[in-house]
């Protein structure tokens, strides 16, 4: 197979701080790194690629340490960005002038694992929204135009267990009032909360700790998911037609042989994504729907059907875990990733538009 | 298996012991065994067999090539892994793409200051709302009910919003919040959630920049959503993308998506909308063909696809198609002739009757629908990318799949094409006995004078020069030929004009009768007949009629010998067939007899490469010989600058002829005889007249219009960047007969510009045309460069890759060498000129060449795989080679004996620096032969500063004197002295070496110093003289 995708690493930049994050500004060449400073302090820096370098641009210490970080509510015209931290307050920067930021609530009381947005960018109808998820188990979801205040809180009742929430994703937000959030726990639990109805739409266990839930775009009618999980597993599920009880139909796949840390969709592409591995390892899949996604039960009932997923290309590119990876969402096959190694990594993926 | 005995299984994943054997694995079929047997080796539970690893990953990789048991993960690739051509077009993309985004960011923040957000945004959800995280027992629990509140939310606020309220819609939403239970209807549940996706997009309040992106992205979504086959969907995003930014790749896409729906006339009213937005976008045409296929207006649908053919003839699925068309017409005509009329204007009739109609015909559209899938869901830029590509390998592909696929698609649609042809003959067989003796009465008209001759010759020069091919056919007079039948002028005017407004089945009808109107005649009219035969085939062949085109092309030309329109179609006919061999001859007959023609230019290329690929570089022996023209043998002479006039468009004199001479003609009675059909009615005479008056005066404007279309077409058909301009165009078009037949224009043209410009210009094309695969002409183009400036080393190493692409071995090496006189540290020269003799089987030379480009640039990895390679290849070819003569050889370097010297040198070479051990070994077998090369060779594979450590404390007297004896008498002294000199330095700094030299006789000393003066001589910056002359007491003292 000489015409399969090849995954070139482009430029590699050793950095002096824990990488957690990393998110390309849209409509630019440039990315936002987000970690942790050796002394507990937040990193925050802005790079530009430029003619097979990346400059460094701008560079911010903060007082707490970024775990995550969205654009994904943010306007074109003010690409703000949405963090999370350890503290759990969640900030909104504008980054042409990242001394103080233009949004913050004190989010959570732990650390904020995770973040999503929708609405702004011209992804995703209705209003711009942020969700976060966090280690004292509740999923909030937020709108920069509300202060202090979540305008929706998913979260276990008093006398249920916590579990650490480590990953959120929107969807569904194809009209103004279709929105769904979909949350991954450490004991296995994938949710899916339905924001219009306010209400749990399905739920179901993968047996392992899911470190990343993504659709494959937040806005259509929902059509498919990846959940990453510890233990070398993902799974996809044909989110289309939901079966009383059999719920969503799934297929799970072996890779990395470690954790999988990161699923991320190419924007151009909604059938095709990368998976990050603990071992260093990025796998590049393709998804293909079966002849029928809907065939009917025994009792008439229809439910869905799941694909298959072709491995297109694997490499290692480190020997620590792969935690951030962001797809350029201006130019096909361009990516930035981040791994434990303190490396930022700007990838080309070729030959994407002939698949 | 230490821990398990014999009948036992392994404790992993228990496999009996015994099939961990070479004898099981390879007799084993089942590929989940075969996993769990490799996974079982690779535990290394049973111990530790890499070659039975091996053997059972190659196994498993036959039978199941895609087993997870064999993903390996690999580095991820540098650029300096990738080509390098395909690494600079990935850099060059990347900044112009940096380049781009950066511009759009100004602009962006420009904006910023603009534009001012006005709260047009949804409001805020109701705040502070809890969501448990365990699902009620109940579908509907009260707390969900108590929170229904914020759907509230989302009912419409402002009157625009109540305007598109829609009281349906809303009871469905109603509906589905009831249940969740109502999933079982999630189909209509589906449909129902795209009736809600808003068709238009409020853009008010966006950038430009901001509606592009949207309208880009919703067309995404639409691609994607008809990749999966939700078709109602993919029009919702693509009616979306065009409410925000309407966009002819969107409304081409969403046409497409209607078709699948069998939406008929909104397809065809999008792919007008494409058509008007994009003149000649042939995908919007041939999409419109289709929607007008099921809409039944099959002239339409013909029309539409005889546009895509002229401009892409070896489109597939127009081909199919317009078959498929043209048989449905044909039945359709035999059965009920004279509603076809009605059937043009009433389009529901037709519909409703198509559908009672086979449904077998149906199924072979489905067919072509399938293969438009991919690109369907493509976005219009990758699709021109496609296109692109398709255009580039359409030689090739044509030669392989695609004309599988043809020839499939014919097999479905042939039997039906010849009946049709067959119903068309019988109802003009039935019709001319009725014409013919009333058109056989009429006067004979005058002889066309020689002013219309004149005029006529202007036109046709003009449009030969655009290359046209034009849609009238010809009517030549050069010599004064015996006067043409009035009747026959006419039925064949008739058939011109009917082919020109497409309808060809009638055109042909026309000239059939017009052709044996003629031969009645007593007169020669070989010349008339010739035309009439060579028109007659150019409606056939549009009809798709190959073989009948054929026929008449052969009858043309045994009237005509040298007329360049039959042989030009019969060459295209024959290329329709495959005969490439046959086209290719008539290709060049064209081009003999006008060098100018670009068409057949165009066509004689494709025609070659085509034949290249199937019959390798030899083709050209295989080709029967070219029929040689020369001038005078010809009616007319012919000056390459004003092609041979032959008329293409009914003269703009006839008219006036046909009005006075012919007032009283019958036609239009018997073309309504003839053709009840509407088009045909249009063509009566008062038209026609109108017609032919508008051409005379419209004639320029049409001939520029159709240079610029054939400039297109061209610069689609060389594959060539849209932004080159048009004179290089041109210019690389007529490249080709350059080298035979240099016009005295094109010289001009070559002189106008100055040669530095030339020279560059022609290496840029010639660079393009490497990128594009092209390398005949990119050859071409790089001779010329050589022409122009014979010490330009680049042309030469260029000219070398591409001799090199073609398997021109010798070429390639010849370039090389001349590259190399010119530039001797030509990395790229060295590299091909290996590669050339590579080929050429003459691997120790290319070995040689490789080594010294890795001294050069040593980090070149292509080059060191490459060196490899030649070296297994050299090997192979060795042991080939020394087999048989073995017994012949009793000397003691007989070659195999030399052969496995050198088996052993390379081996020690590969592993020398590993093991000291193995260098020792292949420099004592050595002992034995005088072969200094394989010395040197063994040397060379050590770097000098590696020499102590390799040969550690194993150096002795014998080995200084040989590594001495042999630099020197290898005349590498000369060559390299850098390196000799390094050689002898780190002898020095062996170990053992201050007792080592006392060993030295005196005369080996001598000999020592003297190949150290020898340096000296050298004009080298490496060493100073003192540096010898310590080198030198070293040795002595």
């Amino acid at each position: 197979m000489v015409d399969k995708p090849q995954i070139i690493a482009h430029v590699e930049k050793s950095l002096n701080f824990t990488l957690f994050d990393c998110k390309w500004i849209p409509c630019s060449a440039k990315f936002v790194v987000l970690g942790n400073h050796a002394r507990g302090t937040g990193a925050l820096q802005i790079y530009e690629v430029s003619k097979g370098e990346v400059k460094l641009l701008k560079e911010r210490e903060k007082t707490k340490a970024f775990k995550c970080g969205t654009f994904g509510a943010a306007s074109l015209q003010q690409r703000n960005l949405a963090t999370g931290d350890f503290d759990g307050k969640l900030s909104v920067w504008d980054l042409e002038n990242v001394d103080t930021p233009v949004y913050h609530a004190p989010a959570h009381k732990e650390i904020i694992n995770c973040i999503d947005g929708v609405g702004g960018l011209g992804i995703g109808e209705g209003a711009p929204e942020i969700v976060t998820g966090s280690r004292d188990g509740s999923v909030k979801v937020w709108d920069p135009r509300q202060k202090d205040l979540p305008v929706a809180t998913m979260e276990p009742s008093e006398s249920e267990a916590r579990r650490d929430c480590w990953t959120v994703a929107f969807g569904n937000a194809y009209s103004p009032t279709e929105r769904c959030v979909c949350a991954g726990y450490d004991n296995g639990d994938i949710k899916l909360f339905d924001l219009r109805n306010m209400a749990l739409r399905w739920e179901t266990n993968v047996k392992n700790g899911v470190c990343s839930v993504e659709f494959d775009r937040k806005d259509i009618d929902m059509n498919k998911m990846v959940a990453t999980t510890l233990e070398s597993k993902f799974h996809v599920f044909d989110m289309r037609t939901q079966h009383p009880t059999k719920g969503f139909a799934s297929l799970s796949e072996k890779a990395h042989k470690s954790t999988v840390w990161l699923a991320r969709h190419l924007p151009q592409n909604r059938d095709v994504f990368m998976t990050c591995g603990g071992s260093g390892t990025l796998n590049l899949w393709q998804y293909s729907y079966p002849d029928k996604r809907v065939q009917a039960d025994d009792k008439g009932v229809d439910m869905g059907v799941a694909g298959t997923v072709s491995l297109l290309q694997n490499v290692t590119l480190s020997t620590q875990p792969i935690a951030g990876f962001d797809w350029s969402p201006d130019k096909v096959g361009l990516c930035v990733c981040t791994a434990f190694d303190q490396c930022l990594r700007v990838l080309i993926v070729t030959k994407l538009n002939r698949l | 298996m230490s821990s398990v005995g014999f009948g036992q299984t392994t404790k992993r994943y228990n496999i009996p012991i015994e099939h961990l054997d070479y004898k099981y694995i390879e007799g084993c079929e089942n590929a989940r065994e075969l996993e769990k047997i490799l996974y079982e080796l690779r535990s290394g539970d049973e111990g530790i067999y890499p070659e039975l690893i091996n053997f059972c990953e190659k196994r498993l990789e036959s039978l199941k090539p895609d087993s997870k048991a064999l993903r390996v993960d690999l580095p991820a690739k540098r650029p300096y892994d990738i080509d390098n051509k395909e690494w600079t077009e990935i850099t060059q993309d990347i900044t112009s793409w940096e380049e781009e985004i950066q511009q759009k960011e100004e602009d962006l923040k420009k904006q910023r200051q603009q534009v001012v957000h006005d709260g047009k945004l949804p409001p805020i959800r109701g705040s502070g709302q809890t969501i448990g995280t365990s699902k009620p027992d109940s579908g509907t629990s009260p707390a969900n009910h108590q929170n229904k509140p914020s759907q509230k939310q989302s009912l419409p606020r402002d009157y625009r919003a109540w305007d598109k309220f829609d009281v349906d819609k809303e009871l469905e939403k109603m509906d589905q919040d009831q249940g969740v239970k109502e999933d079982s209807k999630n189909i209509t549940q589906n449909l129902a959630k795209v009736n809600k996706l808003q068709q238009e997009m409020n853009t008010s309040d966006m950038s430009d920049e901001e509606k592009s992106r949207k309208a880009e992205r919703e067309k995404d979504k639409g691609n994607e959503a008809f990749k999966a086959n939700d078709y109602l969907e993919a029009e919702v995003y693509y009616t979306r993308s065009i409410s925000i930014v309407p966009s002819a790749a969107a409304y081409n896409n969403r046409a497409l998506a209607k078709l699948r729906q069998e939406k008929w006339q909104d397809a065809v009213d999008d792919t007008n909308v494409v058509l008007k937005m994009e003149p000649g976008n042939l995908k919007a045409l041939l999409r419109r063909a289709m929607g007008r296929k099921g809409l039944g207006q099959r002239e339409e649908a013909i029309a539409d696809l005889t546009v895509v053919l002229e401009q892409e003839p070896h489109n597939p699925k127009a081909k199919a198609m317009l078959k498929e068309v043209q048989d449905q017409k044909a039945t359709e005509k035999a059965e009920e002739a004279k509603k076809s009329k009605e059937l043009l204007k009433n389009i529901q009739d037709t519909t409703s009757k198509e559908g009672s109609k086979g449904k077998g015909r149906r199924m072979v559209i489905e067919e072509v629908d399938g293969t438009m899938d991919v690109e369907g869901g493509d976005t219009e830029s990758e699709e021109e990318e496609k296109e692109a590509e398709d255009a580039q390998d359409e030689e090739k592909e044509d030669a392989s799949k695609p004309a599988e696929k043809l020839q499939e698609e014919k097999k479905v649609v042939e039997t039906p094409v010849e009946t049709s042809v067959e119903t068309i003959t019988k109802s003009e067989s039935t019709v001319e006995p009725t014409s013919a003796p009333k058109e056989a009465q009429k006067e004979t008209t005058k002889p066309e004078d020689t002013e219309k001759s004149s005029s006529t010759e202007e036109a046709a020069q003009e449009n030969v020069t655009n290359g046209q091919e034009n849609v009238a056919p010809p009517a030549p007079t050069p010599s004064p030929p015996p006067p043409l039948p009035d009747g026959v002028v006419r039925l064949k005017d008739a058939g011109n004009s009917l082919y020109q407004q497409g309808q060809y089945a009638a055109a042909v009808k026309k000239y059939t009768q017009a052709i044996t109107e003629l031969e009645k005649e007593e007169a020669d009219h070989s010349q008339g007949l010739s035309t009439l035969y060579s028109n007659r085939a150019a409606g056939k062949n549009k009809v798709g009629d190959v073989k009948g085109c054929l026929d008449d092309c052969d009858h043309a030309l045994e009237l005509q010998p040298h007329s360049w329109k039959p042989l030009l179609r019969r060459a295209t006919a024959y290329e329709h067939l495959e005969k490439f061999r046959q086209a290719y001859v008539d290709y060049k007959h064209v081009l003999n007899i006008d060098p100018s023609n670009i068409q057949a230019q165009q066509g004689s290329h494709r025609s070659a490469q085509m034949l290249k690929d199937l019959d390798g570089p030899n083709w050209r022996t295989k080709l029967p010989t070219i029929p040689t023209y020369s001038p005078q043998s010809a009616h007319r002479t012919v000056s390459p600058a004003i092609p041979p006039p032959t008329n293409q468009i009914p003269e703009p004199s006839k008219p006036v002829a046909n009005e006075i001479k012919a007032p009283e003609t019958k036609q239009p009675m018997v073309n309504g005889v003839k053709e009840p059909s509407a088009n045909e009615t249009k063509a009566s005479k008062p038209n026609r007249e109108k017609e032919n008056a508008e051409k005379s005066t419209s004639k320029k404007a049409e001939s520029s219009k159709k240079a610029h279309e054939t400039k297109k077409d061209k610069t689609e058909a060389k594959k060539e960047s849209k932004k080159e301009a048009k004179n290089e165009a041109k210019k690389e078009a007529k490249k080709e007969d350059k080298k035979k037949m240099p016009t005295k224009s094109e010289k001009k043209q070559t002189k106008s510009t100055s040669p530095r410009d030339t020279f560059l210009q022609f290496k840029e094309k010639g660079n393009t045309l490497v990128k594009k695969g092209h390398f005949g002409p990119a050859t071409q183009c790089y001779t010329k460069c050589i022409e122009l400036s014979p010490d330009q080393a680049v042309a030469y190493c260029n000219r070398a890759l591409c001799h090199l692409k073609m398997t021109r071995p010798n070429e390639a090496e010849a370039d090389c060498n001349k590259t190399l006189e010119l530039e001797e540290k030509n990395i790229k020269a060295y590299f091909r000129r290996a590669q050339a003799r590579k080929m050429l089987k003459r691997y120790s030379e290319a070995a040689k060449d490789l080594t010294e480009l890795l001294k050069l640039d040593p980090k070149n990895k292509a080059a060191k795989i490459e060196l490899d390679d030649v070296k297994e290849l050299w090997r192979q070819a060795e042991g080939i080679k020394g087999d048989p003569m073995e017994p012949e050889g009793p000397k003691a370097t007989s070659p195999s004996t030399k052969r496995k010297l050198k088996a052993k040198v390379e081996e020690a070479s590969r592993q020398a620096k590993s093991s000291p051990y193995l260098f020792m070994t292949a420099w004592s077998a050595l002992k034995n032969s005088d072969d200094n090369e394989l010395y040197l060779g063994l040397l060379k594979s050590i770097a000098p500063d590696e020499l102590p450590k390799v040969v550690s404390n194993k150096m002795d007297a014998d080995m200084i004197n040989k590594i001495v004896h042999v630099l020197k008498e290898e005349d590498v002294v000369n060559r390299e002295p850098a390196l000799v000199y390094q050689y002898v330095y780190y002898i020095t700094k062996a170990n053992r070496f201050n007792i080592l030299k006392t060993f030295l006789t005196a005369k080996d000393k001598n000999y020592i110093c003297s190949t150290l003066n020898c340096l000296l001589n050298q004009p080298c910056t490496e060493y100073t003289k003192e540096d010898i002359n310590a080198l030198k007491k070293a040795f002595v003292f």
